[in-house]
């Protein structure tokens, strides 16, 4: 009796375990968004290229990938993105901005991939990231005062960041890996490391409300 | 478990550290003293992550001390030098690792660790990688020279400076506090009116008697400048907790401000409290009437109603009441006390004001009226009629608490007749 007792045992337990490696396989086959987009992000894996049509319409309210991702429709903020570039994008210091919105595509499918469940922090992470992308195209071809116009633009776009969006992300760094994906090649970082030279000085915090600073409210934008 | 137990009780007295922040209408005059914290960056740092760095301590700290706005700003110091080093080091790591990708390094460089690599790898990219953070930048050379123009070009005389350094900005620092208190190079702030707080100090000690530094037990960068630079480095002084976010335990918001906030703040309130200003020298005294206070308001008297420009569209201006004309420049002998215009009161600031702070920080007069009609006009530095200022008139003048707090401090009122007439002003040393 003890004995077909601890086999019942012993087979429920080898059932959980096999359940738990398949749940495990499961996740890993389809991962959450939130996963998906740092696997997108990190280049492990591509979205369907440019031209196929998508077959799912864009879902009509907002959708936070860090929870279930939707199964009928496109998250609205990954709808409507640029194709991956992919190595055809790190070619030259410009790289490739398909949509013309100044942004290059590879930067604003990473901003767009991995917060877009906030529209706070992409737009203020587009805002540094524009701004870096300026200092890229730059380098150290304008001369120091011409740099350094550029400065008050840098410090609202830092400011703008840090007054809106959670303090959870400014702790994550993102708007780091902004500028990591920004200078994603030698060559772009040593365009960066220049003007960032010749930016050397001191500059006012700006404390200017937070709209002011932003160029919009992000208190308006519902998440 | 008492470790645990310690850092929950920090973390719980960093909660409750509470920043100082007032609304700006309510602040007192830079002409009765200033604060001014300048936030020095580490090496490879962006203008962009210095500028959220210094935000973040802003929020932190709060926007004032002992009631005065503090000005903050950013001093951006290069990386002269990592640029040819680390492009160096990249070709050779290319040439070891080529599967990996410039991003995936600079992110690893930069402290985040990357699920491509394992940890392994990681720490032999950042070994190759360690040189250059532990480089030292010329703190004395044409870079400090440079920064110290752009120093002086924001501080006023007189007023009490911080320098929140962070990592090698500490090296800056240290050397800007000389060269200042020295006057070395023609420009002089005194010693006790400066302070210095080093995050992640990699210095064997700041300068100052009001200074402090806030160092982590596990912060890789100041350990690894401590074995292969110098044992001297000063010792850690804070146990912070472990953090993905950067698990070099040596970045300024993720780990610092995340973890050691109160420390940081406490470390600023007393440097900024311990720190002493010195004497305005566009404080002339003014002989007649009112000989115990050295004035800097002036101002003008306007009755009509409350909007920009009003003096321009205002259709008459009543001069049926005392307005003073006392101003910081040149003088105007004897001061005066008798009816004129707004434009006139204008005129003769223009006239004898020869910059903002000596200008006036404020100006104003009230005229009570039984229906309390805001009759009132602001006008500084040029800058007619701010919302901003007629708020704090009113939020001045409401409060009979305001109203004697100010007085306390650094206001004096009078009253007479059928108003009251607050003059903007700072107590000299002897009153």
């Amino acid at each position: 009796m003890d004995n077909r007792k601890s086999n019942v045992r012993w087979s429920l337990a080898a059932l959980a375990v096999v359940v738990v490696i398949l749940a495990v396989l499961l996740v890993m086959e389809r991962p959450p968004p939130a996963i998906a987009s740092v696997k997108s992000a990190l280049g492990l894996q591509r979205d369907a290229p440019a031209g196929v049509p998508r077959e799912r319409p864009i879902c009509t309210s907002p959708v936070n990938p860090n929870v279930a991702a939707p199964t009928n429709c496109i998250p609205q903020h990954l709808a409507n993105l640029p194709p991956d570039p992919g190595p055809a994008g790190m070619l030259t210091i410009e790289g490739i901005d398909a949509d013309k919105d100044g942004v290059r595509d590879d930067v604003q499918r990473f901003i767009a991939e991995t917060y877009g469940d906030s529209q706070r922090a992409v737009l203020a992470l587009t805002g540094l990231a524009k701004l870096a992308l300026k200092e890229v195209e730059l380098g150290d071809s304008v001369s120091k005062e011409q740099a350094q116009t550029l400065a008050p633009e840098i410090m609202k776009a830092a400011v703008c960041f840090s007054r809106s969006v959670s303090e959870e992300l400014i702790n994550r760094r993102a708007s780091e890996l902004v500028q990591i994906k920004v200078t994603n090649t030698p060559e772009r970082y040593e365009r960066l490391q220049k003007f960032e030279n010749l930016l050397a000085g001191v500059y006012p915090l700006n404390t200017a409300p937070t709209p002011e600073v932003c160029g919009y409210d992000p208190a308006l934008l519902p998440n | 478990m008492k470790a645990c137990i310690v850092f929950a009780l920090a973390w719980v007295w960093s909660c409750m550290v509470s920043a100082e922040t007032i609304n700006p209408i309510d602040r007192k005059l830079d002409v009765c003293g200033r604060y001014e914290v300048f936030h020095i960056n580490g090496i490879d740092t962006s203008l962009s992550a210095a500028a959220l760095n210094l935000d973040r301590l802003a929020l932190a700290y709060g926007n004032a001390h002992d009631g005065h706005l503090i000005h903050y700003f950013v001093a951006h110091n290069r990386s002269a030098g990592f640029l040819g080093d680390i492009q160096q080091t990249w070709l050779q790591i290319l040439r070891d690792f080529p599967s990996l990708s410039w991003e995936i390094v600079l992110a690893v460089i930069k402290g985040f660790d990357r699920p491509e690599m394992t940890p392994a790898v990681i720490a032999e990219i950042r070994a190759r990688f360690d040189r250059l953070n532990f480089m030292v930048p010329d703190a004395s050379g044409p870079d400090l020279l440079y920064m110290q123009n752009q120093v002086q070009a924001y501080h006023q005389t007189g007023a009490k400076v911080l320098f929140v350094a962070h990592s090698q900005g500490t090296l800056f620092a240290n050397t800007l506090y000389d060269v200042l208190a020295a006057g070395s190079r023609g420009y002089t702030v005194p010693a006790a009116s400066m302070g210095i707080v080093s995050v992640a100090n990699v210095t064997t000690g700041v300068r100052g008697a009001a200074s402090s530094y806030v160092t982590n037990r596990k912060d890789l960068f100041v350990n690894g400048l401590r074995v292969f630079v110098s044992p001297e480095i000063s010792p850690w002084n804070v146990d912070l907790p472990f953090t993905l976010n950067d698990p070099a335990g040596h970045n300024f918001v993720a780990v610092y401000l995340a973890f050691a906030r109160g420390t940081i703040v406490a470390s600023m309130q007393r440097a900024l409290s311990q720190v002493a200003g010195t004497p305005n020298p566009m404080n002339p005294p003014i002989s007649g009437r009112l000989t115990d206070y050295r004035l800097y308001g002036w101002g003008g008297y306007l009755d009509c109603s409350i909007g920009p420009n009003r003096h321009q569209s205002c259709p008459a201006i009543d001069t049926g009441f005392d307005m003073p004309l006392v101003r910081g420049g040149t003088a105007v002998t004897p001061p005066e006390w008798r009816p004129g215009s707004f434009d006139e009161t204008v005129a003769l600031a223009n006239a004898h004001a020869d910059s903002c702070l000596g200008y006036a920080e404020l100006a104003w007069q009230y005229h009570r009226t039984p229906s309390f009609t805001p009759n009132i006009y602001g006008y500084r530095c040029g800058i007619d009629g701010s919302s901003s200022e007629l708020s704090w008139i009113f939020s001045v003048l409401r409060s009979a608490d305001s109203l004697e707090r100010l007085t306390n401090s650094s206001f004096s009122t009078t009253t007479g007749g059928t108003g009251v007439t607050i003059r903007g002003m700072c107590r000299t040393p002897s009153a």
